[in-house]
């Protein structure tokens, strides 16, 4: 069951024609990855679905972008409560400038008034389906900061869940982060999918065959191929995508 | 878009794998060659020598195989470049098998002793069916080599061949052995070396569906 739809999505940076007439569906509670050449559109595909281009004036997208039956481009949307409901985590970690506690109870005293007690179990339930619980519980007024870089980043994944969202998307969340890290990032990918559907920007293959259900490539603002990852890694109906996962892309 | 990786040294470990896996196909089929060359002449120095090729090769299967494993650590082979290496991996795999049936008939080639106790016609008939398997077998390989679907469909053709001429034999066989049972003993090794010869036919089959695995990622394996 797809969680979004695109239908002939167009993207332009200005006069840059960035992403071409883009349909696809994105399953519900399941990974979907998309994979191909810097430059080929799948962060600006990422970044229509909670309307990051909004913050500026000389992008645009036309066509639509369908969530639970609206379409988020119609303009009719608010677009703080979309971003709610459409979590996002970036390249780099990006913690706010606050203690762990509340960097997680920032997102949701915006959304929802709780009484502490019930905010507490809220910061301790999203520390905890991020995998991070245990390794900051006793530090929880500490600032964000202090945490390694990977713990940054599933400390970032919990802000995101924190607000309980229906889709969470992952900007290369792994790149800056070592091995170990970013094994437990995959891990907690994984679980996630139990409650979430989640879009992943990738440049590592390897992670996209290993994380997702689903993959899409992309080239030159088009949409190759998408399917089914284990299709796509082991047998993918186009020669063009063949040609970049074995890295025959030149 | 180029048929070359990225990486040269990718394309380079790719090479080495087939040249590894066609040189060790190449064995087998000279012990093709040598069986039926012992069949016609009884040389038991042509036997010992079958013997001891096999351990090359079967040294050879854990050698390739160790490369493949190599290969899927250091390169992470994805699509085709996967199932190329999948398909060699199974491949040496199907060779030294062959190369197991060669030793087959040696060993019976032996127990028959002096191959003059082997009926003229039939030595001919069972030359003229290892003949084909070693042709069956050095069809596959050159298409290995090239992963040429086509010729990959023929030796499935020329397989069917090979197993009509098994039948015949073996029916002939039984034949003979009804009417003159003295001659059973003979005719049980027969069969064995026969039953090998046409084993090694079907083994070619398997790299060639490998061929069409690798090509076109359809698995014909188990089908008719």
């Amino acid at each position: 069951m797809s969680k979004l739809t695109t239908r002939d999505l167009n993207f332009y940076y200005g006069d840059f024609h960035a992403l071409k007439s883009i349909s696809l569906e994105i399953p519900e509670k399941k990974v979907t990855a998309f994979i191909g050449p810097s430059g080929c559109g799948k962060s600006t595909l990422l970044r229509t679905f909670n309307q990051m281009f909004a913050l500026y004036p000389d992008q645009r997208a036309t066509g639509e972008v369908i969530m639970n039956g609206v379409n988020l481009l119609s303009g009719k949307q608010d677009v703080s409560l979309l971003r709610a409901k459409i979590g996002m985590v970036f390249q780099k970690p990006t913690p706010f400038p606050m203690s762990i506690y509340d960097n997680i109870a920032f997102g949701i005293k915006l959304y929802e008034q709780l009484p502490r007690s019930e905010l507490d179990l809220r910061v301790e339930s999203a520390l905890t389906r991020a995998a991070l619980w245990h390794e900051v519980k006793d530090k929880l007024n500490q600032s964000g900061y202090s945490l390694s870089g990977g713990q940054q980043q599933r400390l970032c994944i919990a802000r995101g869940i924190a607000i309980e969202p229906e889709i969470l998307l992952l900007d290369e969340p792994c790149s800056a982060l070592d091995p170990i890290s970013t094994t437990k990032i995959e891990e907690l990918i994984t679980e996630l999918k139990k409650d979430y559907t989640v879009v992943i920007v990738t440049h590592n293959m390897q992670q996209a065959a290993r994380c997702s259900d689903f993959t899409a490539y992309m080239y030159l603002g088009e949409l190759i191929e998408f399917g089914k990852t284990q299709k796509i890694f082991v047998k993918p109906d186009r020669k063009e995508t063949e040609d970049y996962i074995t890295g025959r892309f030149g | 878009m180029s048929d070359k990786h990225l990486s040269t040294y990718f394309d380079l470990d790719l090479k080495q794998l087939l040249d590894k896996l066609i040189f060790m196909g190449h064995e087998v089929e000279q012990q093709v060659q040598r069986i039926l060359s012992a069949l016609n002449n009884a040389d038991e120095s042509l036997i010992e020598e079958i013997f001891q090729t096999e351990q090359r090769i079967d040294a050879l299967e854990v050698e390739i195989d160790q490369g493949c494993s190599q290969l899927i650590v250091m390169r992470q082979p994805v699509a085709r470049d996967l199932r190329f290496v999948l398909a060699v991996s199974k491949a040496v795999a199907i060779l030294e098998r062959a190369a197991d049936e060669t030793i087959r008939i040696a060993k019976r080639i032996r127990h028959l002793g002096e191959t003059d106790s082997i009926d003229p016609i039939d030595k001919k008939n069972i030359v003229h069916l290892g003949e084909m398997s070693g042709v069956i077998l050095k069809h596959a390989l050159d298409a290995f080599a090239n992963m040429d679907v086509k010729n990959a469909s023929e030796i499935m053709l020329e397989d069917k061949a090979i197993n009509l001429e098994f039948y015949n034999l073996r029916d002939g066989f039984m034949k003979a052995m009804k009417e003159n049972p003295d001659t059973i003993n003979v005719y049980l090794d027969l069969l064995v070396i026969v039953k090998a010869l046409e084993r090694v036919g079907d083994y070619a089959k398997k790299i060639a569906e490998f061929i069409v695995y690798v090509v076109h990622g359809t698995d014909l394996r188990h089908q008719q």
